[in-house]
């Protein structure tokens, strides 16, 4: 009987393995030829009220310092509206940084906007400009929910199994106010409670779900809003303990910027099987106006965004035991975890202070 | 004395002798004697009182009309045996009637038919003796002598040999003339041809698993021998290996052309112990796939929708099962297969690398039989026997599989919430509506559904149906004129979340085609005739499904073209040593309204913001016109009995694309016609070869070159958007490729061992402008090393192990080389080579199968046979295709994993049997 099953199991695996990853495994495989080196530039600007944020960083390809690219430091940046207007983007460390917040008595920031960067380098004196890139008005989110859920999880011997989930739902318009579709990126930062041993309380928050890229395209969906649209599903665990809040950034991309992350996306996306489309190299908005040999990688965008948030709370998930449990009485003190100190747990998201939103 | 069946029947067959070991042609067969017949009259001639009976009844009777007496008489017969009726008319005369062949009557003369009851009894006594089987072996057979060739003129005998009782070829049969100690062996079709010298000689032709056939001939003029061999019990033992074999090796005109029997299709290690066309092509040289799982193959440097693949007349679009694990071609109903290699014959057209030409057999005739095949997860069945008497045949072949049982039962929840199901089924029929008209009609119908987890799957089917009328007009001309109707239909369902959906595609095509061959003389034949085809490309079509759906209904326009090949070929031997295959094909291709297409600026470059105008065209306007000129040459020099050169130029073009961005077709691929914007693809081919038999044909050898300039061709930019876009032409970027190489190959045969070895050297690459900055980079299927090697040891007669090693170069790939950082360091972006840049690793696969054949008894009505087979030997984890992870711990680097479809052996057994 045992064999037999084991004969079924081999025979089906087999029959699914034709067109799935039946069988990856890890090969090496050299270059013949040393790849070109280059420049990658990431640059944003996010209008906000009352301040509009630019966000730029640039690192050389293939050269590295602690294991990351290495930092193209006191190169000049500038922000460039079409009509002329521009503003210096300074440095801000030595990590390849530039930032500057704009009022917008300052620098207006409004849908219907052009603008690019300009960045000069100091060392080759390379002049690297974007293309402009036109800021789009962002439909406001009419709702985010939750649902309790089952999600698949990957467990030993790689065998899926379903365990507790949450998965959240938005309901936003997917048109412009002049009713062309919108084309939207969703990013997430959520936010939650833990309380240690030592009854600290901390609230940890960091961007969420980022190593995906979600987007959605107004041109091909059916109806001109989402309703109870499908954002993801995690499972259930020390998150959703002690109160947790999920914040959605809803921001409207231009048809290049959304192009450029719908390549990512399917570069991300890719799964090993014989159905995956090639990959290929991502595209750049960016040109070396001094050497157009020199390789430039990254894309800068102007981005509009609407923040929408959603609370669960303790009570709303039935009460799920602590991460951290009291320690028994006379018992032998547990070996130090991040239950001795919630600053540990989170890294840099961990906080003794409340995010500004939470009740 | 061979018995002669009538006067007009003696012009028909002139030159044809017919032997039937075994299963005499004149066997007495009353029931069409004792059919009832009507015969009513006055002034009624004997020829025309049996033109009325055999009007009435349908049964061929064959006689002189100018020969017989013309007295009159008036006839009241009704409903009398049809016995009866004959011996009514032909009382009074010198006339006698006999059946032929069980369904048809010949008078003839009296003193002729007693010859025949003679010769009849001669027959009977030889049986009952046990002598030799058919005819009498110690007479002697006069063949031409109605045309003796002229003093100095050495007579040619063609002949062709057959299964007597399936009528399939008997292909690498030795027909040896003893005591010339000359001989050959049959083609792909049976056919053999000699010249022999006036006079008297034995023939002994001989074949493994078929009784010997001996007989002595007197040889005057030129002749035709059909002779069929029934089988019987062979003691290997005793099977010499003649001195000669197949000599086409040397003396084929044709250049770049390989016959694949069905009988090696049937001895390769099969895959689940199914035996697979695909497979067998592989092993040809110049011929090689990217993977398992591939679906289709590549030729000479030729992509996958490259290749025309023909099942009788009709073009079958989707080739493949189970996403590409099987050919849609049941190998049971397969007579031969042609595999044209880049220098195409001038009736095939609108393919740019290959034509493969299935040829479907025809029923049995003579008997009713059943065969059929069972794995653990394909079953088969056939059906085939005579309909009428004989006068025409039957056959259904059908194949299946049923792997749920085995998905169910898996303790993973997404293989048991999956499902892989297929089935062809092909419907033969063929009729002699006369001596001279032949109609067949083949259907066919195949389906492949295959859910993964409940999350997605394909379901995908061809339905085609083809008739064909082959006419001869006189011995030396014949017309064929076929018409096929083929529909292609595939849907990609997503079955959760809020991309339930449809995605439908296919193709709908109408073909008409003519041709008409002829012998002008012994040096010089034609061949000439028209195909016209009508494609219809239903609009990509999207439809939502269930109510969490947010995909709109979509539905691209559909797309019309239709296609006319005007071709004419000449065969032309002006010495022995020189042959000439000359061609010529005129394409008219014309895409048709009704459509909507955007204008473009005069960039060249077709991007949205070159729009200049929106183009609306009438239903049925010619939207675009193509026209090809496209020559084709075959030239062959024989140096002498044992080596020849052979050399060729093609040039092909291609009107219809298979749109796909994958590493191989698969079920959502679509298909897109020719547009002023996508334009069709164009080539010269070019390849010369020598050729160089050993051991009297035993062994051959060749060694080919060839090359190809693909002048017109166009591949996909990064991240094409295939789906549901009107504007294909958006994801197409234009250039050339060329594809160059040298096939060797060896093929061998000994007593107990058949080996063959083929090697192809190749390169095949692109210069596409935005790609890789323009500059020339390899096809994805570009395999510098080819390696096959087959052999086959045969045990005893019905024993035998098979032995297939295979070795590839990889195949290029893209592979990312850094990357950069987004979204606080969680994304890494990461930054690829240019297109094509790697290779994966090489693949080598070993397969193994030890066969008991059937049972060579014929006294046996059911025989049945077992395969064990192991595929993939050693294991090996050969390369699909590799994909890439980031490597967390360093985050720049990446690491490639090799996508292994089958990574492990692949044991499996099947029975086959027979029933008749």
């Amino acid at each position: 009987m045992r064999l037999r099953n084991n004969l079924r199991t081999v025979l089906g695996l087999l029959l699914l393995g034709w067109s799935l990853n039946s069988c990856l495994d890890e090969i090496p495989i050299e270059l013949e030829e040393q790849p070109e080196s280059g420049l990658v530039l990431q640059g944003q600007i996010v209008q906000g009220t009352p301040v509009s944020q630019v966000r730029v960083e640039i690192l050389e390809l293939f050269q590295f310092g602690n294991n990351v690219n290495r930092a193209v430091s006191n190169a000049t940046v500038r922000i460039v509206k079409e009509g002329g207007e521009s503003r210096l983007v300074p440095q801000q460390d030595l990590s390849g940084n530039y930032a500057v917040d704009l009022t917008q008595t300052d620098f207006p920031v409004a849908p219907g906007d052009r603008f690019r960067l300009e960045v000069s380098t100091s060392d080759t004196d390379d002049l690297i400009v974007s293309d402009w890139d036109e800021l789009q008005e962002t439909p406001q989110a009419t709702a985010l929910t939750w649902a309790t859920t089952e999600v698949e999880t990957v467990g030993a011997q790689d065998m899926v199994r379903l365990v507790p989930g949450i998965a959240f739902f938005i309901s936003t318009p997917m048109r412009y106010s002049n009713g062309t579709p919108a084309k939207l990126r969703w990013k997430f930062i959520d936010a939650y409670r833990i309380v240690d041993d030592g009854l600290q309380t901390c609230y940890v928050e960091n961007q969420y779900q980022a190593n995906r890229v979600f987007l959605q395209d107004g041109a091909l969906l059916a109806e001109a809003e989402l309703t109870n649209f499908p954002l993801f599903a995690a499972s259930i665990g020390i998150r959703h303990i002690d109160g947790y809040y999920l914040s959605v950034y809803q921001q409207s991309l231009s048809p290049a910027s959304f192009q450029y992350w719908s390549d990512v996306q399917r570069l991300n996306e890719r799964e090993g099987t014989i159905f995956d489309n090639p990959a290929g190299s991502i595209g750049t908005n960016w040109v070396n106006q001094t050497d157009s040999t020199r390789i430039v990688h990254g894309f800068f965008s102007a981005v509009a965004q609407d923040v929408i948030r959603v609370f669960v709370s303790r009570e709303d998930m039935g009460g799920l035991p602590y991460y951290c449990p009291l320690p028994p009485p006379n018992g032998f003190a547990p070996a130090p975890t991040v239950c001795d100190d919630c600053l540990l747990y989170g890294g840099t998201g961990s906080s003794l202070n409340k995010p500004h939103y939470w009740p | 004395m061979l018995p002669l069946v009538g006067q007009n029947a003696q012009r028909m067959i002139r030159s044809c002798i017919t032997f039937l070991l075994v299963l005499p042609l004149f066997l007495d067969a009353q029931d069409v004697l004792l059919r009832p017949v009507d015969v009513v009259g006055t002034d009624l001639t004997p020829a025309q009182a049996l033109t009325a009976i055999s009007e009435q009844q349908k049964i061929p009777i064959y006689f002189d009309a100018a020969a017989l007496p013309f007295d009159r008489r008036t006839y009241t017969l009704q409903q009398v045996p049809l016995r009866q009726a004959l011996t009514e008319i032909l009382r009074g005369t010198s006339w006698r009637f006999y059946t032929y062949r069980a369904n048809s009557v010949v008078i003839t003369s009296e003193a002729q038919f007693n010859e025949l009851e003679a010769y009849k009894n001669q027959f009977y006594d030889a049986l009952n003796n046990r002598l030799q089987r058919g005819t009498d072996p110690n007479s002697v057979i006069v063949v031409g002598a109605e045309e003796p060739s002229p003093a100095g003129v050495t007579p040619t005998i063609v002949g062709r040999l057959a299964d007597a009782l399936t009528a399939e070829p008997i292909i690498g049969a030795t027909v040896f003339w003893t005591d010339l100690s000359d001989g050959t062996v049959t083609d792909s079709r049976g056919i053999w041809e000699m010249k022999v010298p006036k006079g008297e000689h034995q023939l002994l032709v001989q074949y493994i698993g078929y009784a010997d056939f001996q007989r002595n001939f007197d040889i005057k003029g030129d002749g035709f021998l059909d002779m069929q061999l029934r089988q019987e019990a062979t003691d290997l033992e005793t099977v010499i290996v003649l001195a000669e074999a197949n000599d086409l090796n040397v003396t084929e005109t044709q250049a770049g052309v390989s016959n694949i029997s069905v009988r090696r299709i049937e001895e390769l290690p099969s895959l689940l112990g199914e035996a697979d066309l695909v497979r067998a092509i592989l092993t040809d040289a110049g011929v090689s796939s990217i993977g398992e799982g591939a679906s289709g193959f590549n030729v000479r440097g030729g992509a996958v929708d490259q290749n025309l693949i023909l099942q009788g007349e009709s073009i079958l679009l989707n080739p493949s099962h189970a996403l590409g694990f099987y050919s849609a071609i049941n190998p049971e109903v397969i007579r031969e297969v042609s595999l044209y290699k880049t220098i195409l014959p001038a009736e095939y057209g609108g393919r740019l690398s290959s034509v493969l030409a299935v040829d479907l057999r025809e029923g049995s005739r003579e008997t009713f039989r059943t065969r059929g095949g069972l794995s653990f997860v394909t079953a088969k069945l056939s059906v085939e026997g005579p309909i009428n008497e004989g006068d025409g045949s039957f056959l259904i072949g059908w194949r299946g599989n049923y792997s749920d049982w085995v998905l169910r039962e898996v303790n993973v929840p997404e293989v048991r919430n999956s499902s892989a199901n297929f089935y062809d089924l092909n419907l033969l029929f063929d009729y002699d509506l006369s001596k001279n008209d032949q109609l067949s009609v083949a259907a066919y119908a195949a389906q492949d559904a295959f859910i993964y987890n409940n999350d997605f799957g394909f379901n995908y089917g061809t339905q085609s149906i083809e008739g064909n009328w082959l006419r001869t007009i006189n011995k030396d001309w014949q017309s064929d004129l076929s018409l096929v109707y083929n529909r292609y239909r595939s849907d990609r369902e997503e079955l959760g979340g809020v991309d339930n959906g449809t995605l439908r595609t296919g193709l709908t095509y109408t073909k008409l085609k003519g041709k008409l061959n002829g012998t002008i003389s012994k040096e010089l034949s034609t061949q000439v005739g028209l195909e016209a085809i009508l494609y219809e490309v239903p609009g990509q079509e999207q439809l939502p499904l269930g109510e969490t759906s947010t995909l709109p209904t979509i539905q691209l326009e559909d797309e019309r073209g239709r296609e006319f090949g005007l071709f004419g070929e000449a065969d032309w031997s002006p010495t022995e040593a020189l042959s000439f295959r000359l061609g010529l094909r005129l394409n008219a291709y014309q895409y048709l309204g009704e459509r909507t297409l955007r204008a473009y600026d005069d960039s060249g470059i077709y991007a949205v913001e070159n729009v200049t105008d929106t183009l609306n065209f009438r239903a049925g306007e010619a939207i675009q016109n193509y026209f090809t000129f496209e020559p084709r040459l075959s030239v062959r020099y024989q140096l002498s009995d044992e080596q020849s050169v052979r050399g060729g130029y093609s040039r092909t073009s291609q009107f219809i694309n298979q749109i796909f961005n994958t590493d191989t077709p698969t079920p959502q691929s679509q298909y897109q016609l020719s547009t002023p914007y996508v334009k069709p693809f164009l080539a010269h081919n070019f390849s010369l070869g020598y050729f160089r038999n050993f051991k009297r044909n035993r062994w051959q050898t060749s060694v080919e070159g060839f090359y190809r300039a693909i002048d017109q061709l166009w591949d996909y930019r990064d991240f094409a958007v295939l789906n549901l876009n009107p504007y294909i032409e958006t994801e197409l970027l234009e250039g050339q490729g060329r594809a160059y190489g040298a096939e060797l190959s060896v093929k061998g045969r000994t007593t107990h061992l058949d080996a063959q070895v083929t090697y192809t050297w190749s390169r095949t690459e692109r210069q596409i402008a935005g790609i890789n900055r323009a500059a020339w980079f390899p096809a994805n299927f570009d395999q510098t090393h080819n390696l096959n090697v087959l052999l086959k040891y045969r045990i005893d007669g019905k024993q035998s192990l098979t032995a297939n090693f295979v070795f590839l170069t990889g195949r290029p790939t893209t592979a990312p080389i850094a990357a950069y950082n987004t979204n606080g360091g969680a994304l890494s972006i990461p930054v690829y080579t240019n297109r094509n840049a790697l290779r994966i690793p090489n693949t080598h696969r070993l397969d193994l199968s030890y066969k008991i054949g059937k049972s060579r008894n014929t006294e046996k009505r059911f025989k049945g046979s077992w395969e064990i087979t192991v595929y993939n030997v050693y294991g090996r984890r050969n390369p699909f295709s590799v994909f890439y992870n980031q490597n967390f711990r360093t985050t720049r680097d990446f690491v490639a994993n090799r996508l292994s479809v089958l990574g492990s052996i692949v044991p499996a057994i099947s029975y086959n049997f027979e029933f008749q």
